[in-house]
């Protein structure tokens, strides 16, 4: 047969309803911590990432500007720019070098 | 008493049931019924709203020294909406809104005399400025919403290979054209950007360690140089003014690779105003249209018999001007008889008798062979929509359908083919996979180069030397009389000038199409330039529309990449 006394002697020594309540209040301040640490992360989240958008947003405008300026230079007529046509070209002699060998022992 | 406390209790369930009743019905109401608009309405009390923000990849440009400049990103801005319910002034408020954007007036105020409605939007694009200008006025009424959309810093840069972005009948929105298209699956977000780990690790566990969105999701990097597409542009547009043509396009491609590094054509459109283009420019012709090139076909001609062996430079054949076959007349383009002359001159004088007389000797099997090998197959381009070349006539059994091929009339390719095919020519007799996108830049930061080996050998080196040779002369000797030629770096080029086809059958005799190939230093080739333009007006030949482009873009390369010399030369003033 199973023994009474010894059971109610060992609940008699761990009060259920202070423990269960320290349990209840460990896991409501975790759930607290968890959903601060939640929104904290999803706030900052959402701020560095509008961040990056808007710095990403700065540097598409002046992509655009960098690429508006080589299309300017390409339309440009070099004599508007007070440039005239060489009235001769020398083309630079593509002469041999002397022949470099490791030296072998 | 024991009664009594059952009874209150049952009255209590049935408080507690009753009110727990109704609060299940308003969360029903208020979630179910109506909860989108209480959603806009929560959301349009910020002026920034961040939940619902478009998000897409950025497609990269690659310069030379492997800077990344954006082809197609995201701007970011606001909208203006109004809310008919507390709009008290709709004057005012239009004056102010119409003071930082102009809005059309009508339009404003049929949306401003709508009863009870929420919410309108009633302009859109409004820069950062703009927006907190508006939004710190507080009009009552007016809501100031941030918004993001695809913006192409290029505007008309490469718009053909970069495509854009569009609702589709669905109301979906995504890539519709280009590259936009081709990698949608990449460049598309279909998340937000917050991610709650611990939701993820219940409610998508596959998507957080098996198949994660981030791996999935990217950045796409291309090939193309943006001031070399800047500079092919500005040439190819101002082909297509001067000679008023129906289409000028071109491609420039690094043949040993098969990167291309330009590509465009004209008319063109702005990618961020392709509203106001019509439909039909949105189509890449580089791609999807095919054409018939004229004589840039006969180095590949050339090639085929130099590499079968039945020819070599020496070969010699008696040029008589015009020959009779199947009962059609094949001429040079000035009818004149050259006599016998080396094989060289067929190329070096464009001579169609000549490249007539190489297919004879080719016979319809092999010349078939070689140029199915050619063209038989699509390029396998990273672009949408690519089309078949039209090589019908190559099925036949009239000898001339086979001569009037080899150089360059009767059959059809895309411009994509064809820089392909010349490619061969450029990287010792084997043709590359032609590409724009060189790697995808993953959001986990893994990268993932795109292999493009794939590789098709068509001719010996040796045949494709001697060819090479033959062109280079072209360049040397007779274009612009000799005055293209480059002292120091040999260029070969050939032109091609081909009569185009009338709907109803047969050929024009005053309508052409002209092209203009090219790939330099000859002999150790860094890029090949295909250009074309259909129809020009007021110039017969390609030498005279294309040719100056050519060399334009040939000195650009050379001075921009500094590719040394190739060829040892005394200094010539």
């Amino acid at each position: 047969m199973h023994n009474f006394s010894q059971t109610i002697t060992a609940a008699a020594r761990m009060p259920i309803i202070p423990t269960l309540s320290i349990i209840a209040g460990i896991f409501l301040i975790s759930y607290v911590a968890m959903m601060a640490f939640v929104m904290t992360y999803g706030a900052m989240q959402m701020q560095f990432a509008q961040s990056v958008r808007d710095t990403g947003a700065h540097v598409g405008v002046l992509e655009s500007q960098y690429l508006a300026l080589v299309t300017k230079i390409n339309h440009t007529n070099p004599a508007t720019l007070d440039l005239t046509k060489p009235t001769s070209i020398a083309y630079i002699i593509d002469t041999s070098q002397p022949t470099v060998s490791i030296r072998m022992r | 008493m024991r009664t009594t406390f059952r009874y209150r209790l049952r009255i209590l369930l049935g408080l507690l049931g009753v009110i727990a009743l109704l609060i299940v019905v308003r969360l029903y109401v208020v979630q179910i019924i109506y909860g989108s608009d209480y959603s806009i309405r929560a959301d349009h009390q910020y002026t920034s709203s961040a939940s619902s923000l478009y998000d897409r990849g950025t497609i990269y440009f690659t310069r030379k020294d492997g800077t990344r400049i954006s082809a197609a990103t995201l701007e970011t801005g606001f909208l203006v909406a109004i809310n008919t319910v507390t709009l008290r002034n709709p004057q005012t408020a239009y004056d102010a809104i119409n003071a930082i954007t102009p809005i059309n007036h009508s339009v404003f105020f049929t949306i401003a005399a709508k009863r009870n409605d929420p919410y309108e939007e009633v302009a859109h694009h409004l820069s950062i400025n703009q927006g907190e200008a508006l939004s710190v006025k507080h009009i009552p009424g007016v809501m100031v919403i941030r918004e993001r959309w695809r913006y192409y810093p290029g505007g008309t840069l490469a718009a053909h290979a970069i495509g854009f972005v569009a609702y589709n009948d669905g109301n979906t929105l995504g890539g519709r054209y280009g590259l936009e298209r081709y990698y949608n699956s990449t460049l598309t977000r279909t998340g937000n950007t917050y991610r709650n780990f611990f939701a993820q690790i219940f409610s998508n566990i596959g998507d957080v360690f098996i198949n994660s969105q981030s791996d999935r999701e990217g950045n796409i990097v291309t090939t193309i140089e943006p001031e070399v597409e800047s500079r092919l542009m500005t040439d190819l547009a101002r082909v297509q003014k001067r000679y008023r043509s129906k289409e000028t396009g071109g491609i420039i491609m690094n043949p040993a690779t098969g990167a291309i590094i330009a590509l465009g054509s004209v008319p063109t459109f702005n990618l961020n105003n392709f509203e106001s283009a019509t439909t039909s420019t949105f189509a890449n012709p580089l791609v999807e249209y095919v054409y018939e090139y004229g004589s840039i076909m006969k180095p590949l001609t050339m090639a085929s018999a130099l590499d079968a062996g039945l020819v070599t430079p020496q070969t010699t054949y008696d040029d008589t001007g015009c020959i009779h076959i199947d009962g059609d007349r094949i001429c040079n383009w000035d009818y004149k008889a050259r006599g016998v002359i080396p094989m060289g001159q067929i190329i070096v004088q464009s001579l169609n008798v000549g490249a007539s007389w190489l297919a004879e000797r080719l016979g319809q099997e092999r010349f078939r062979t070689y140029f199915t090998k050619l063209f038989g197959q699509k390029t396998g381009v990273d672009l949408p929509n690519e089309t078949n070349a039209l090589l019908s006539n190559l099925q036949s059994t009239y000898q001339v359908d086979y001569d009037t091929a080899a150089f360059g009339q009767g059959i059809a390719e895309t411009p994509m083919q064809m820089i392909r095919a010349l490619g061969a020519l450029a990287n010792y007799g084997v043709m590359v996979q032609p590409h724009l996108v060189s790697e995808i830049q993953y959001q986990s930061g893994k990268i993932k180069k795109l292999n493009w080996s794939k590789k098709v050998p068509v001719f010996s080196a040796t045949a494709v030397r001697e060819t090479t040779k033959m062109m280079t002369e072209l360049t040397d000797v007779e274009l612009d009389h000799g005055r293209a030629k480059i002292p120091t770096m040999a260029v070969a080029v050939k032109t091609g000038t081909a009569q185009l086809v009338k709907p109803t059958g047969g050929y024009y005799t005053n309508k052409f199409f002209h092209s203009f190939v090219g790939f330099f230093p000859s002999y150790s080739p860094r890029f090949i330039i295909l250009l074309y333009t259909d129809n020009p007006h007021g110039a017969e030949y390609s030498a005279e529309t294309l040719a100056s482009s050519f060399m334009d873009l040939t000195h650009f390369l050379i001075n921009y990449y500094h590719i040394p010399p190739d060829r040892n030369l005394t200094p010539s003033l």
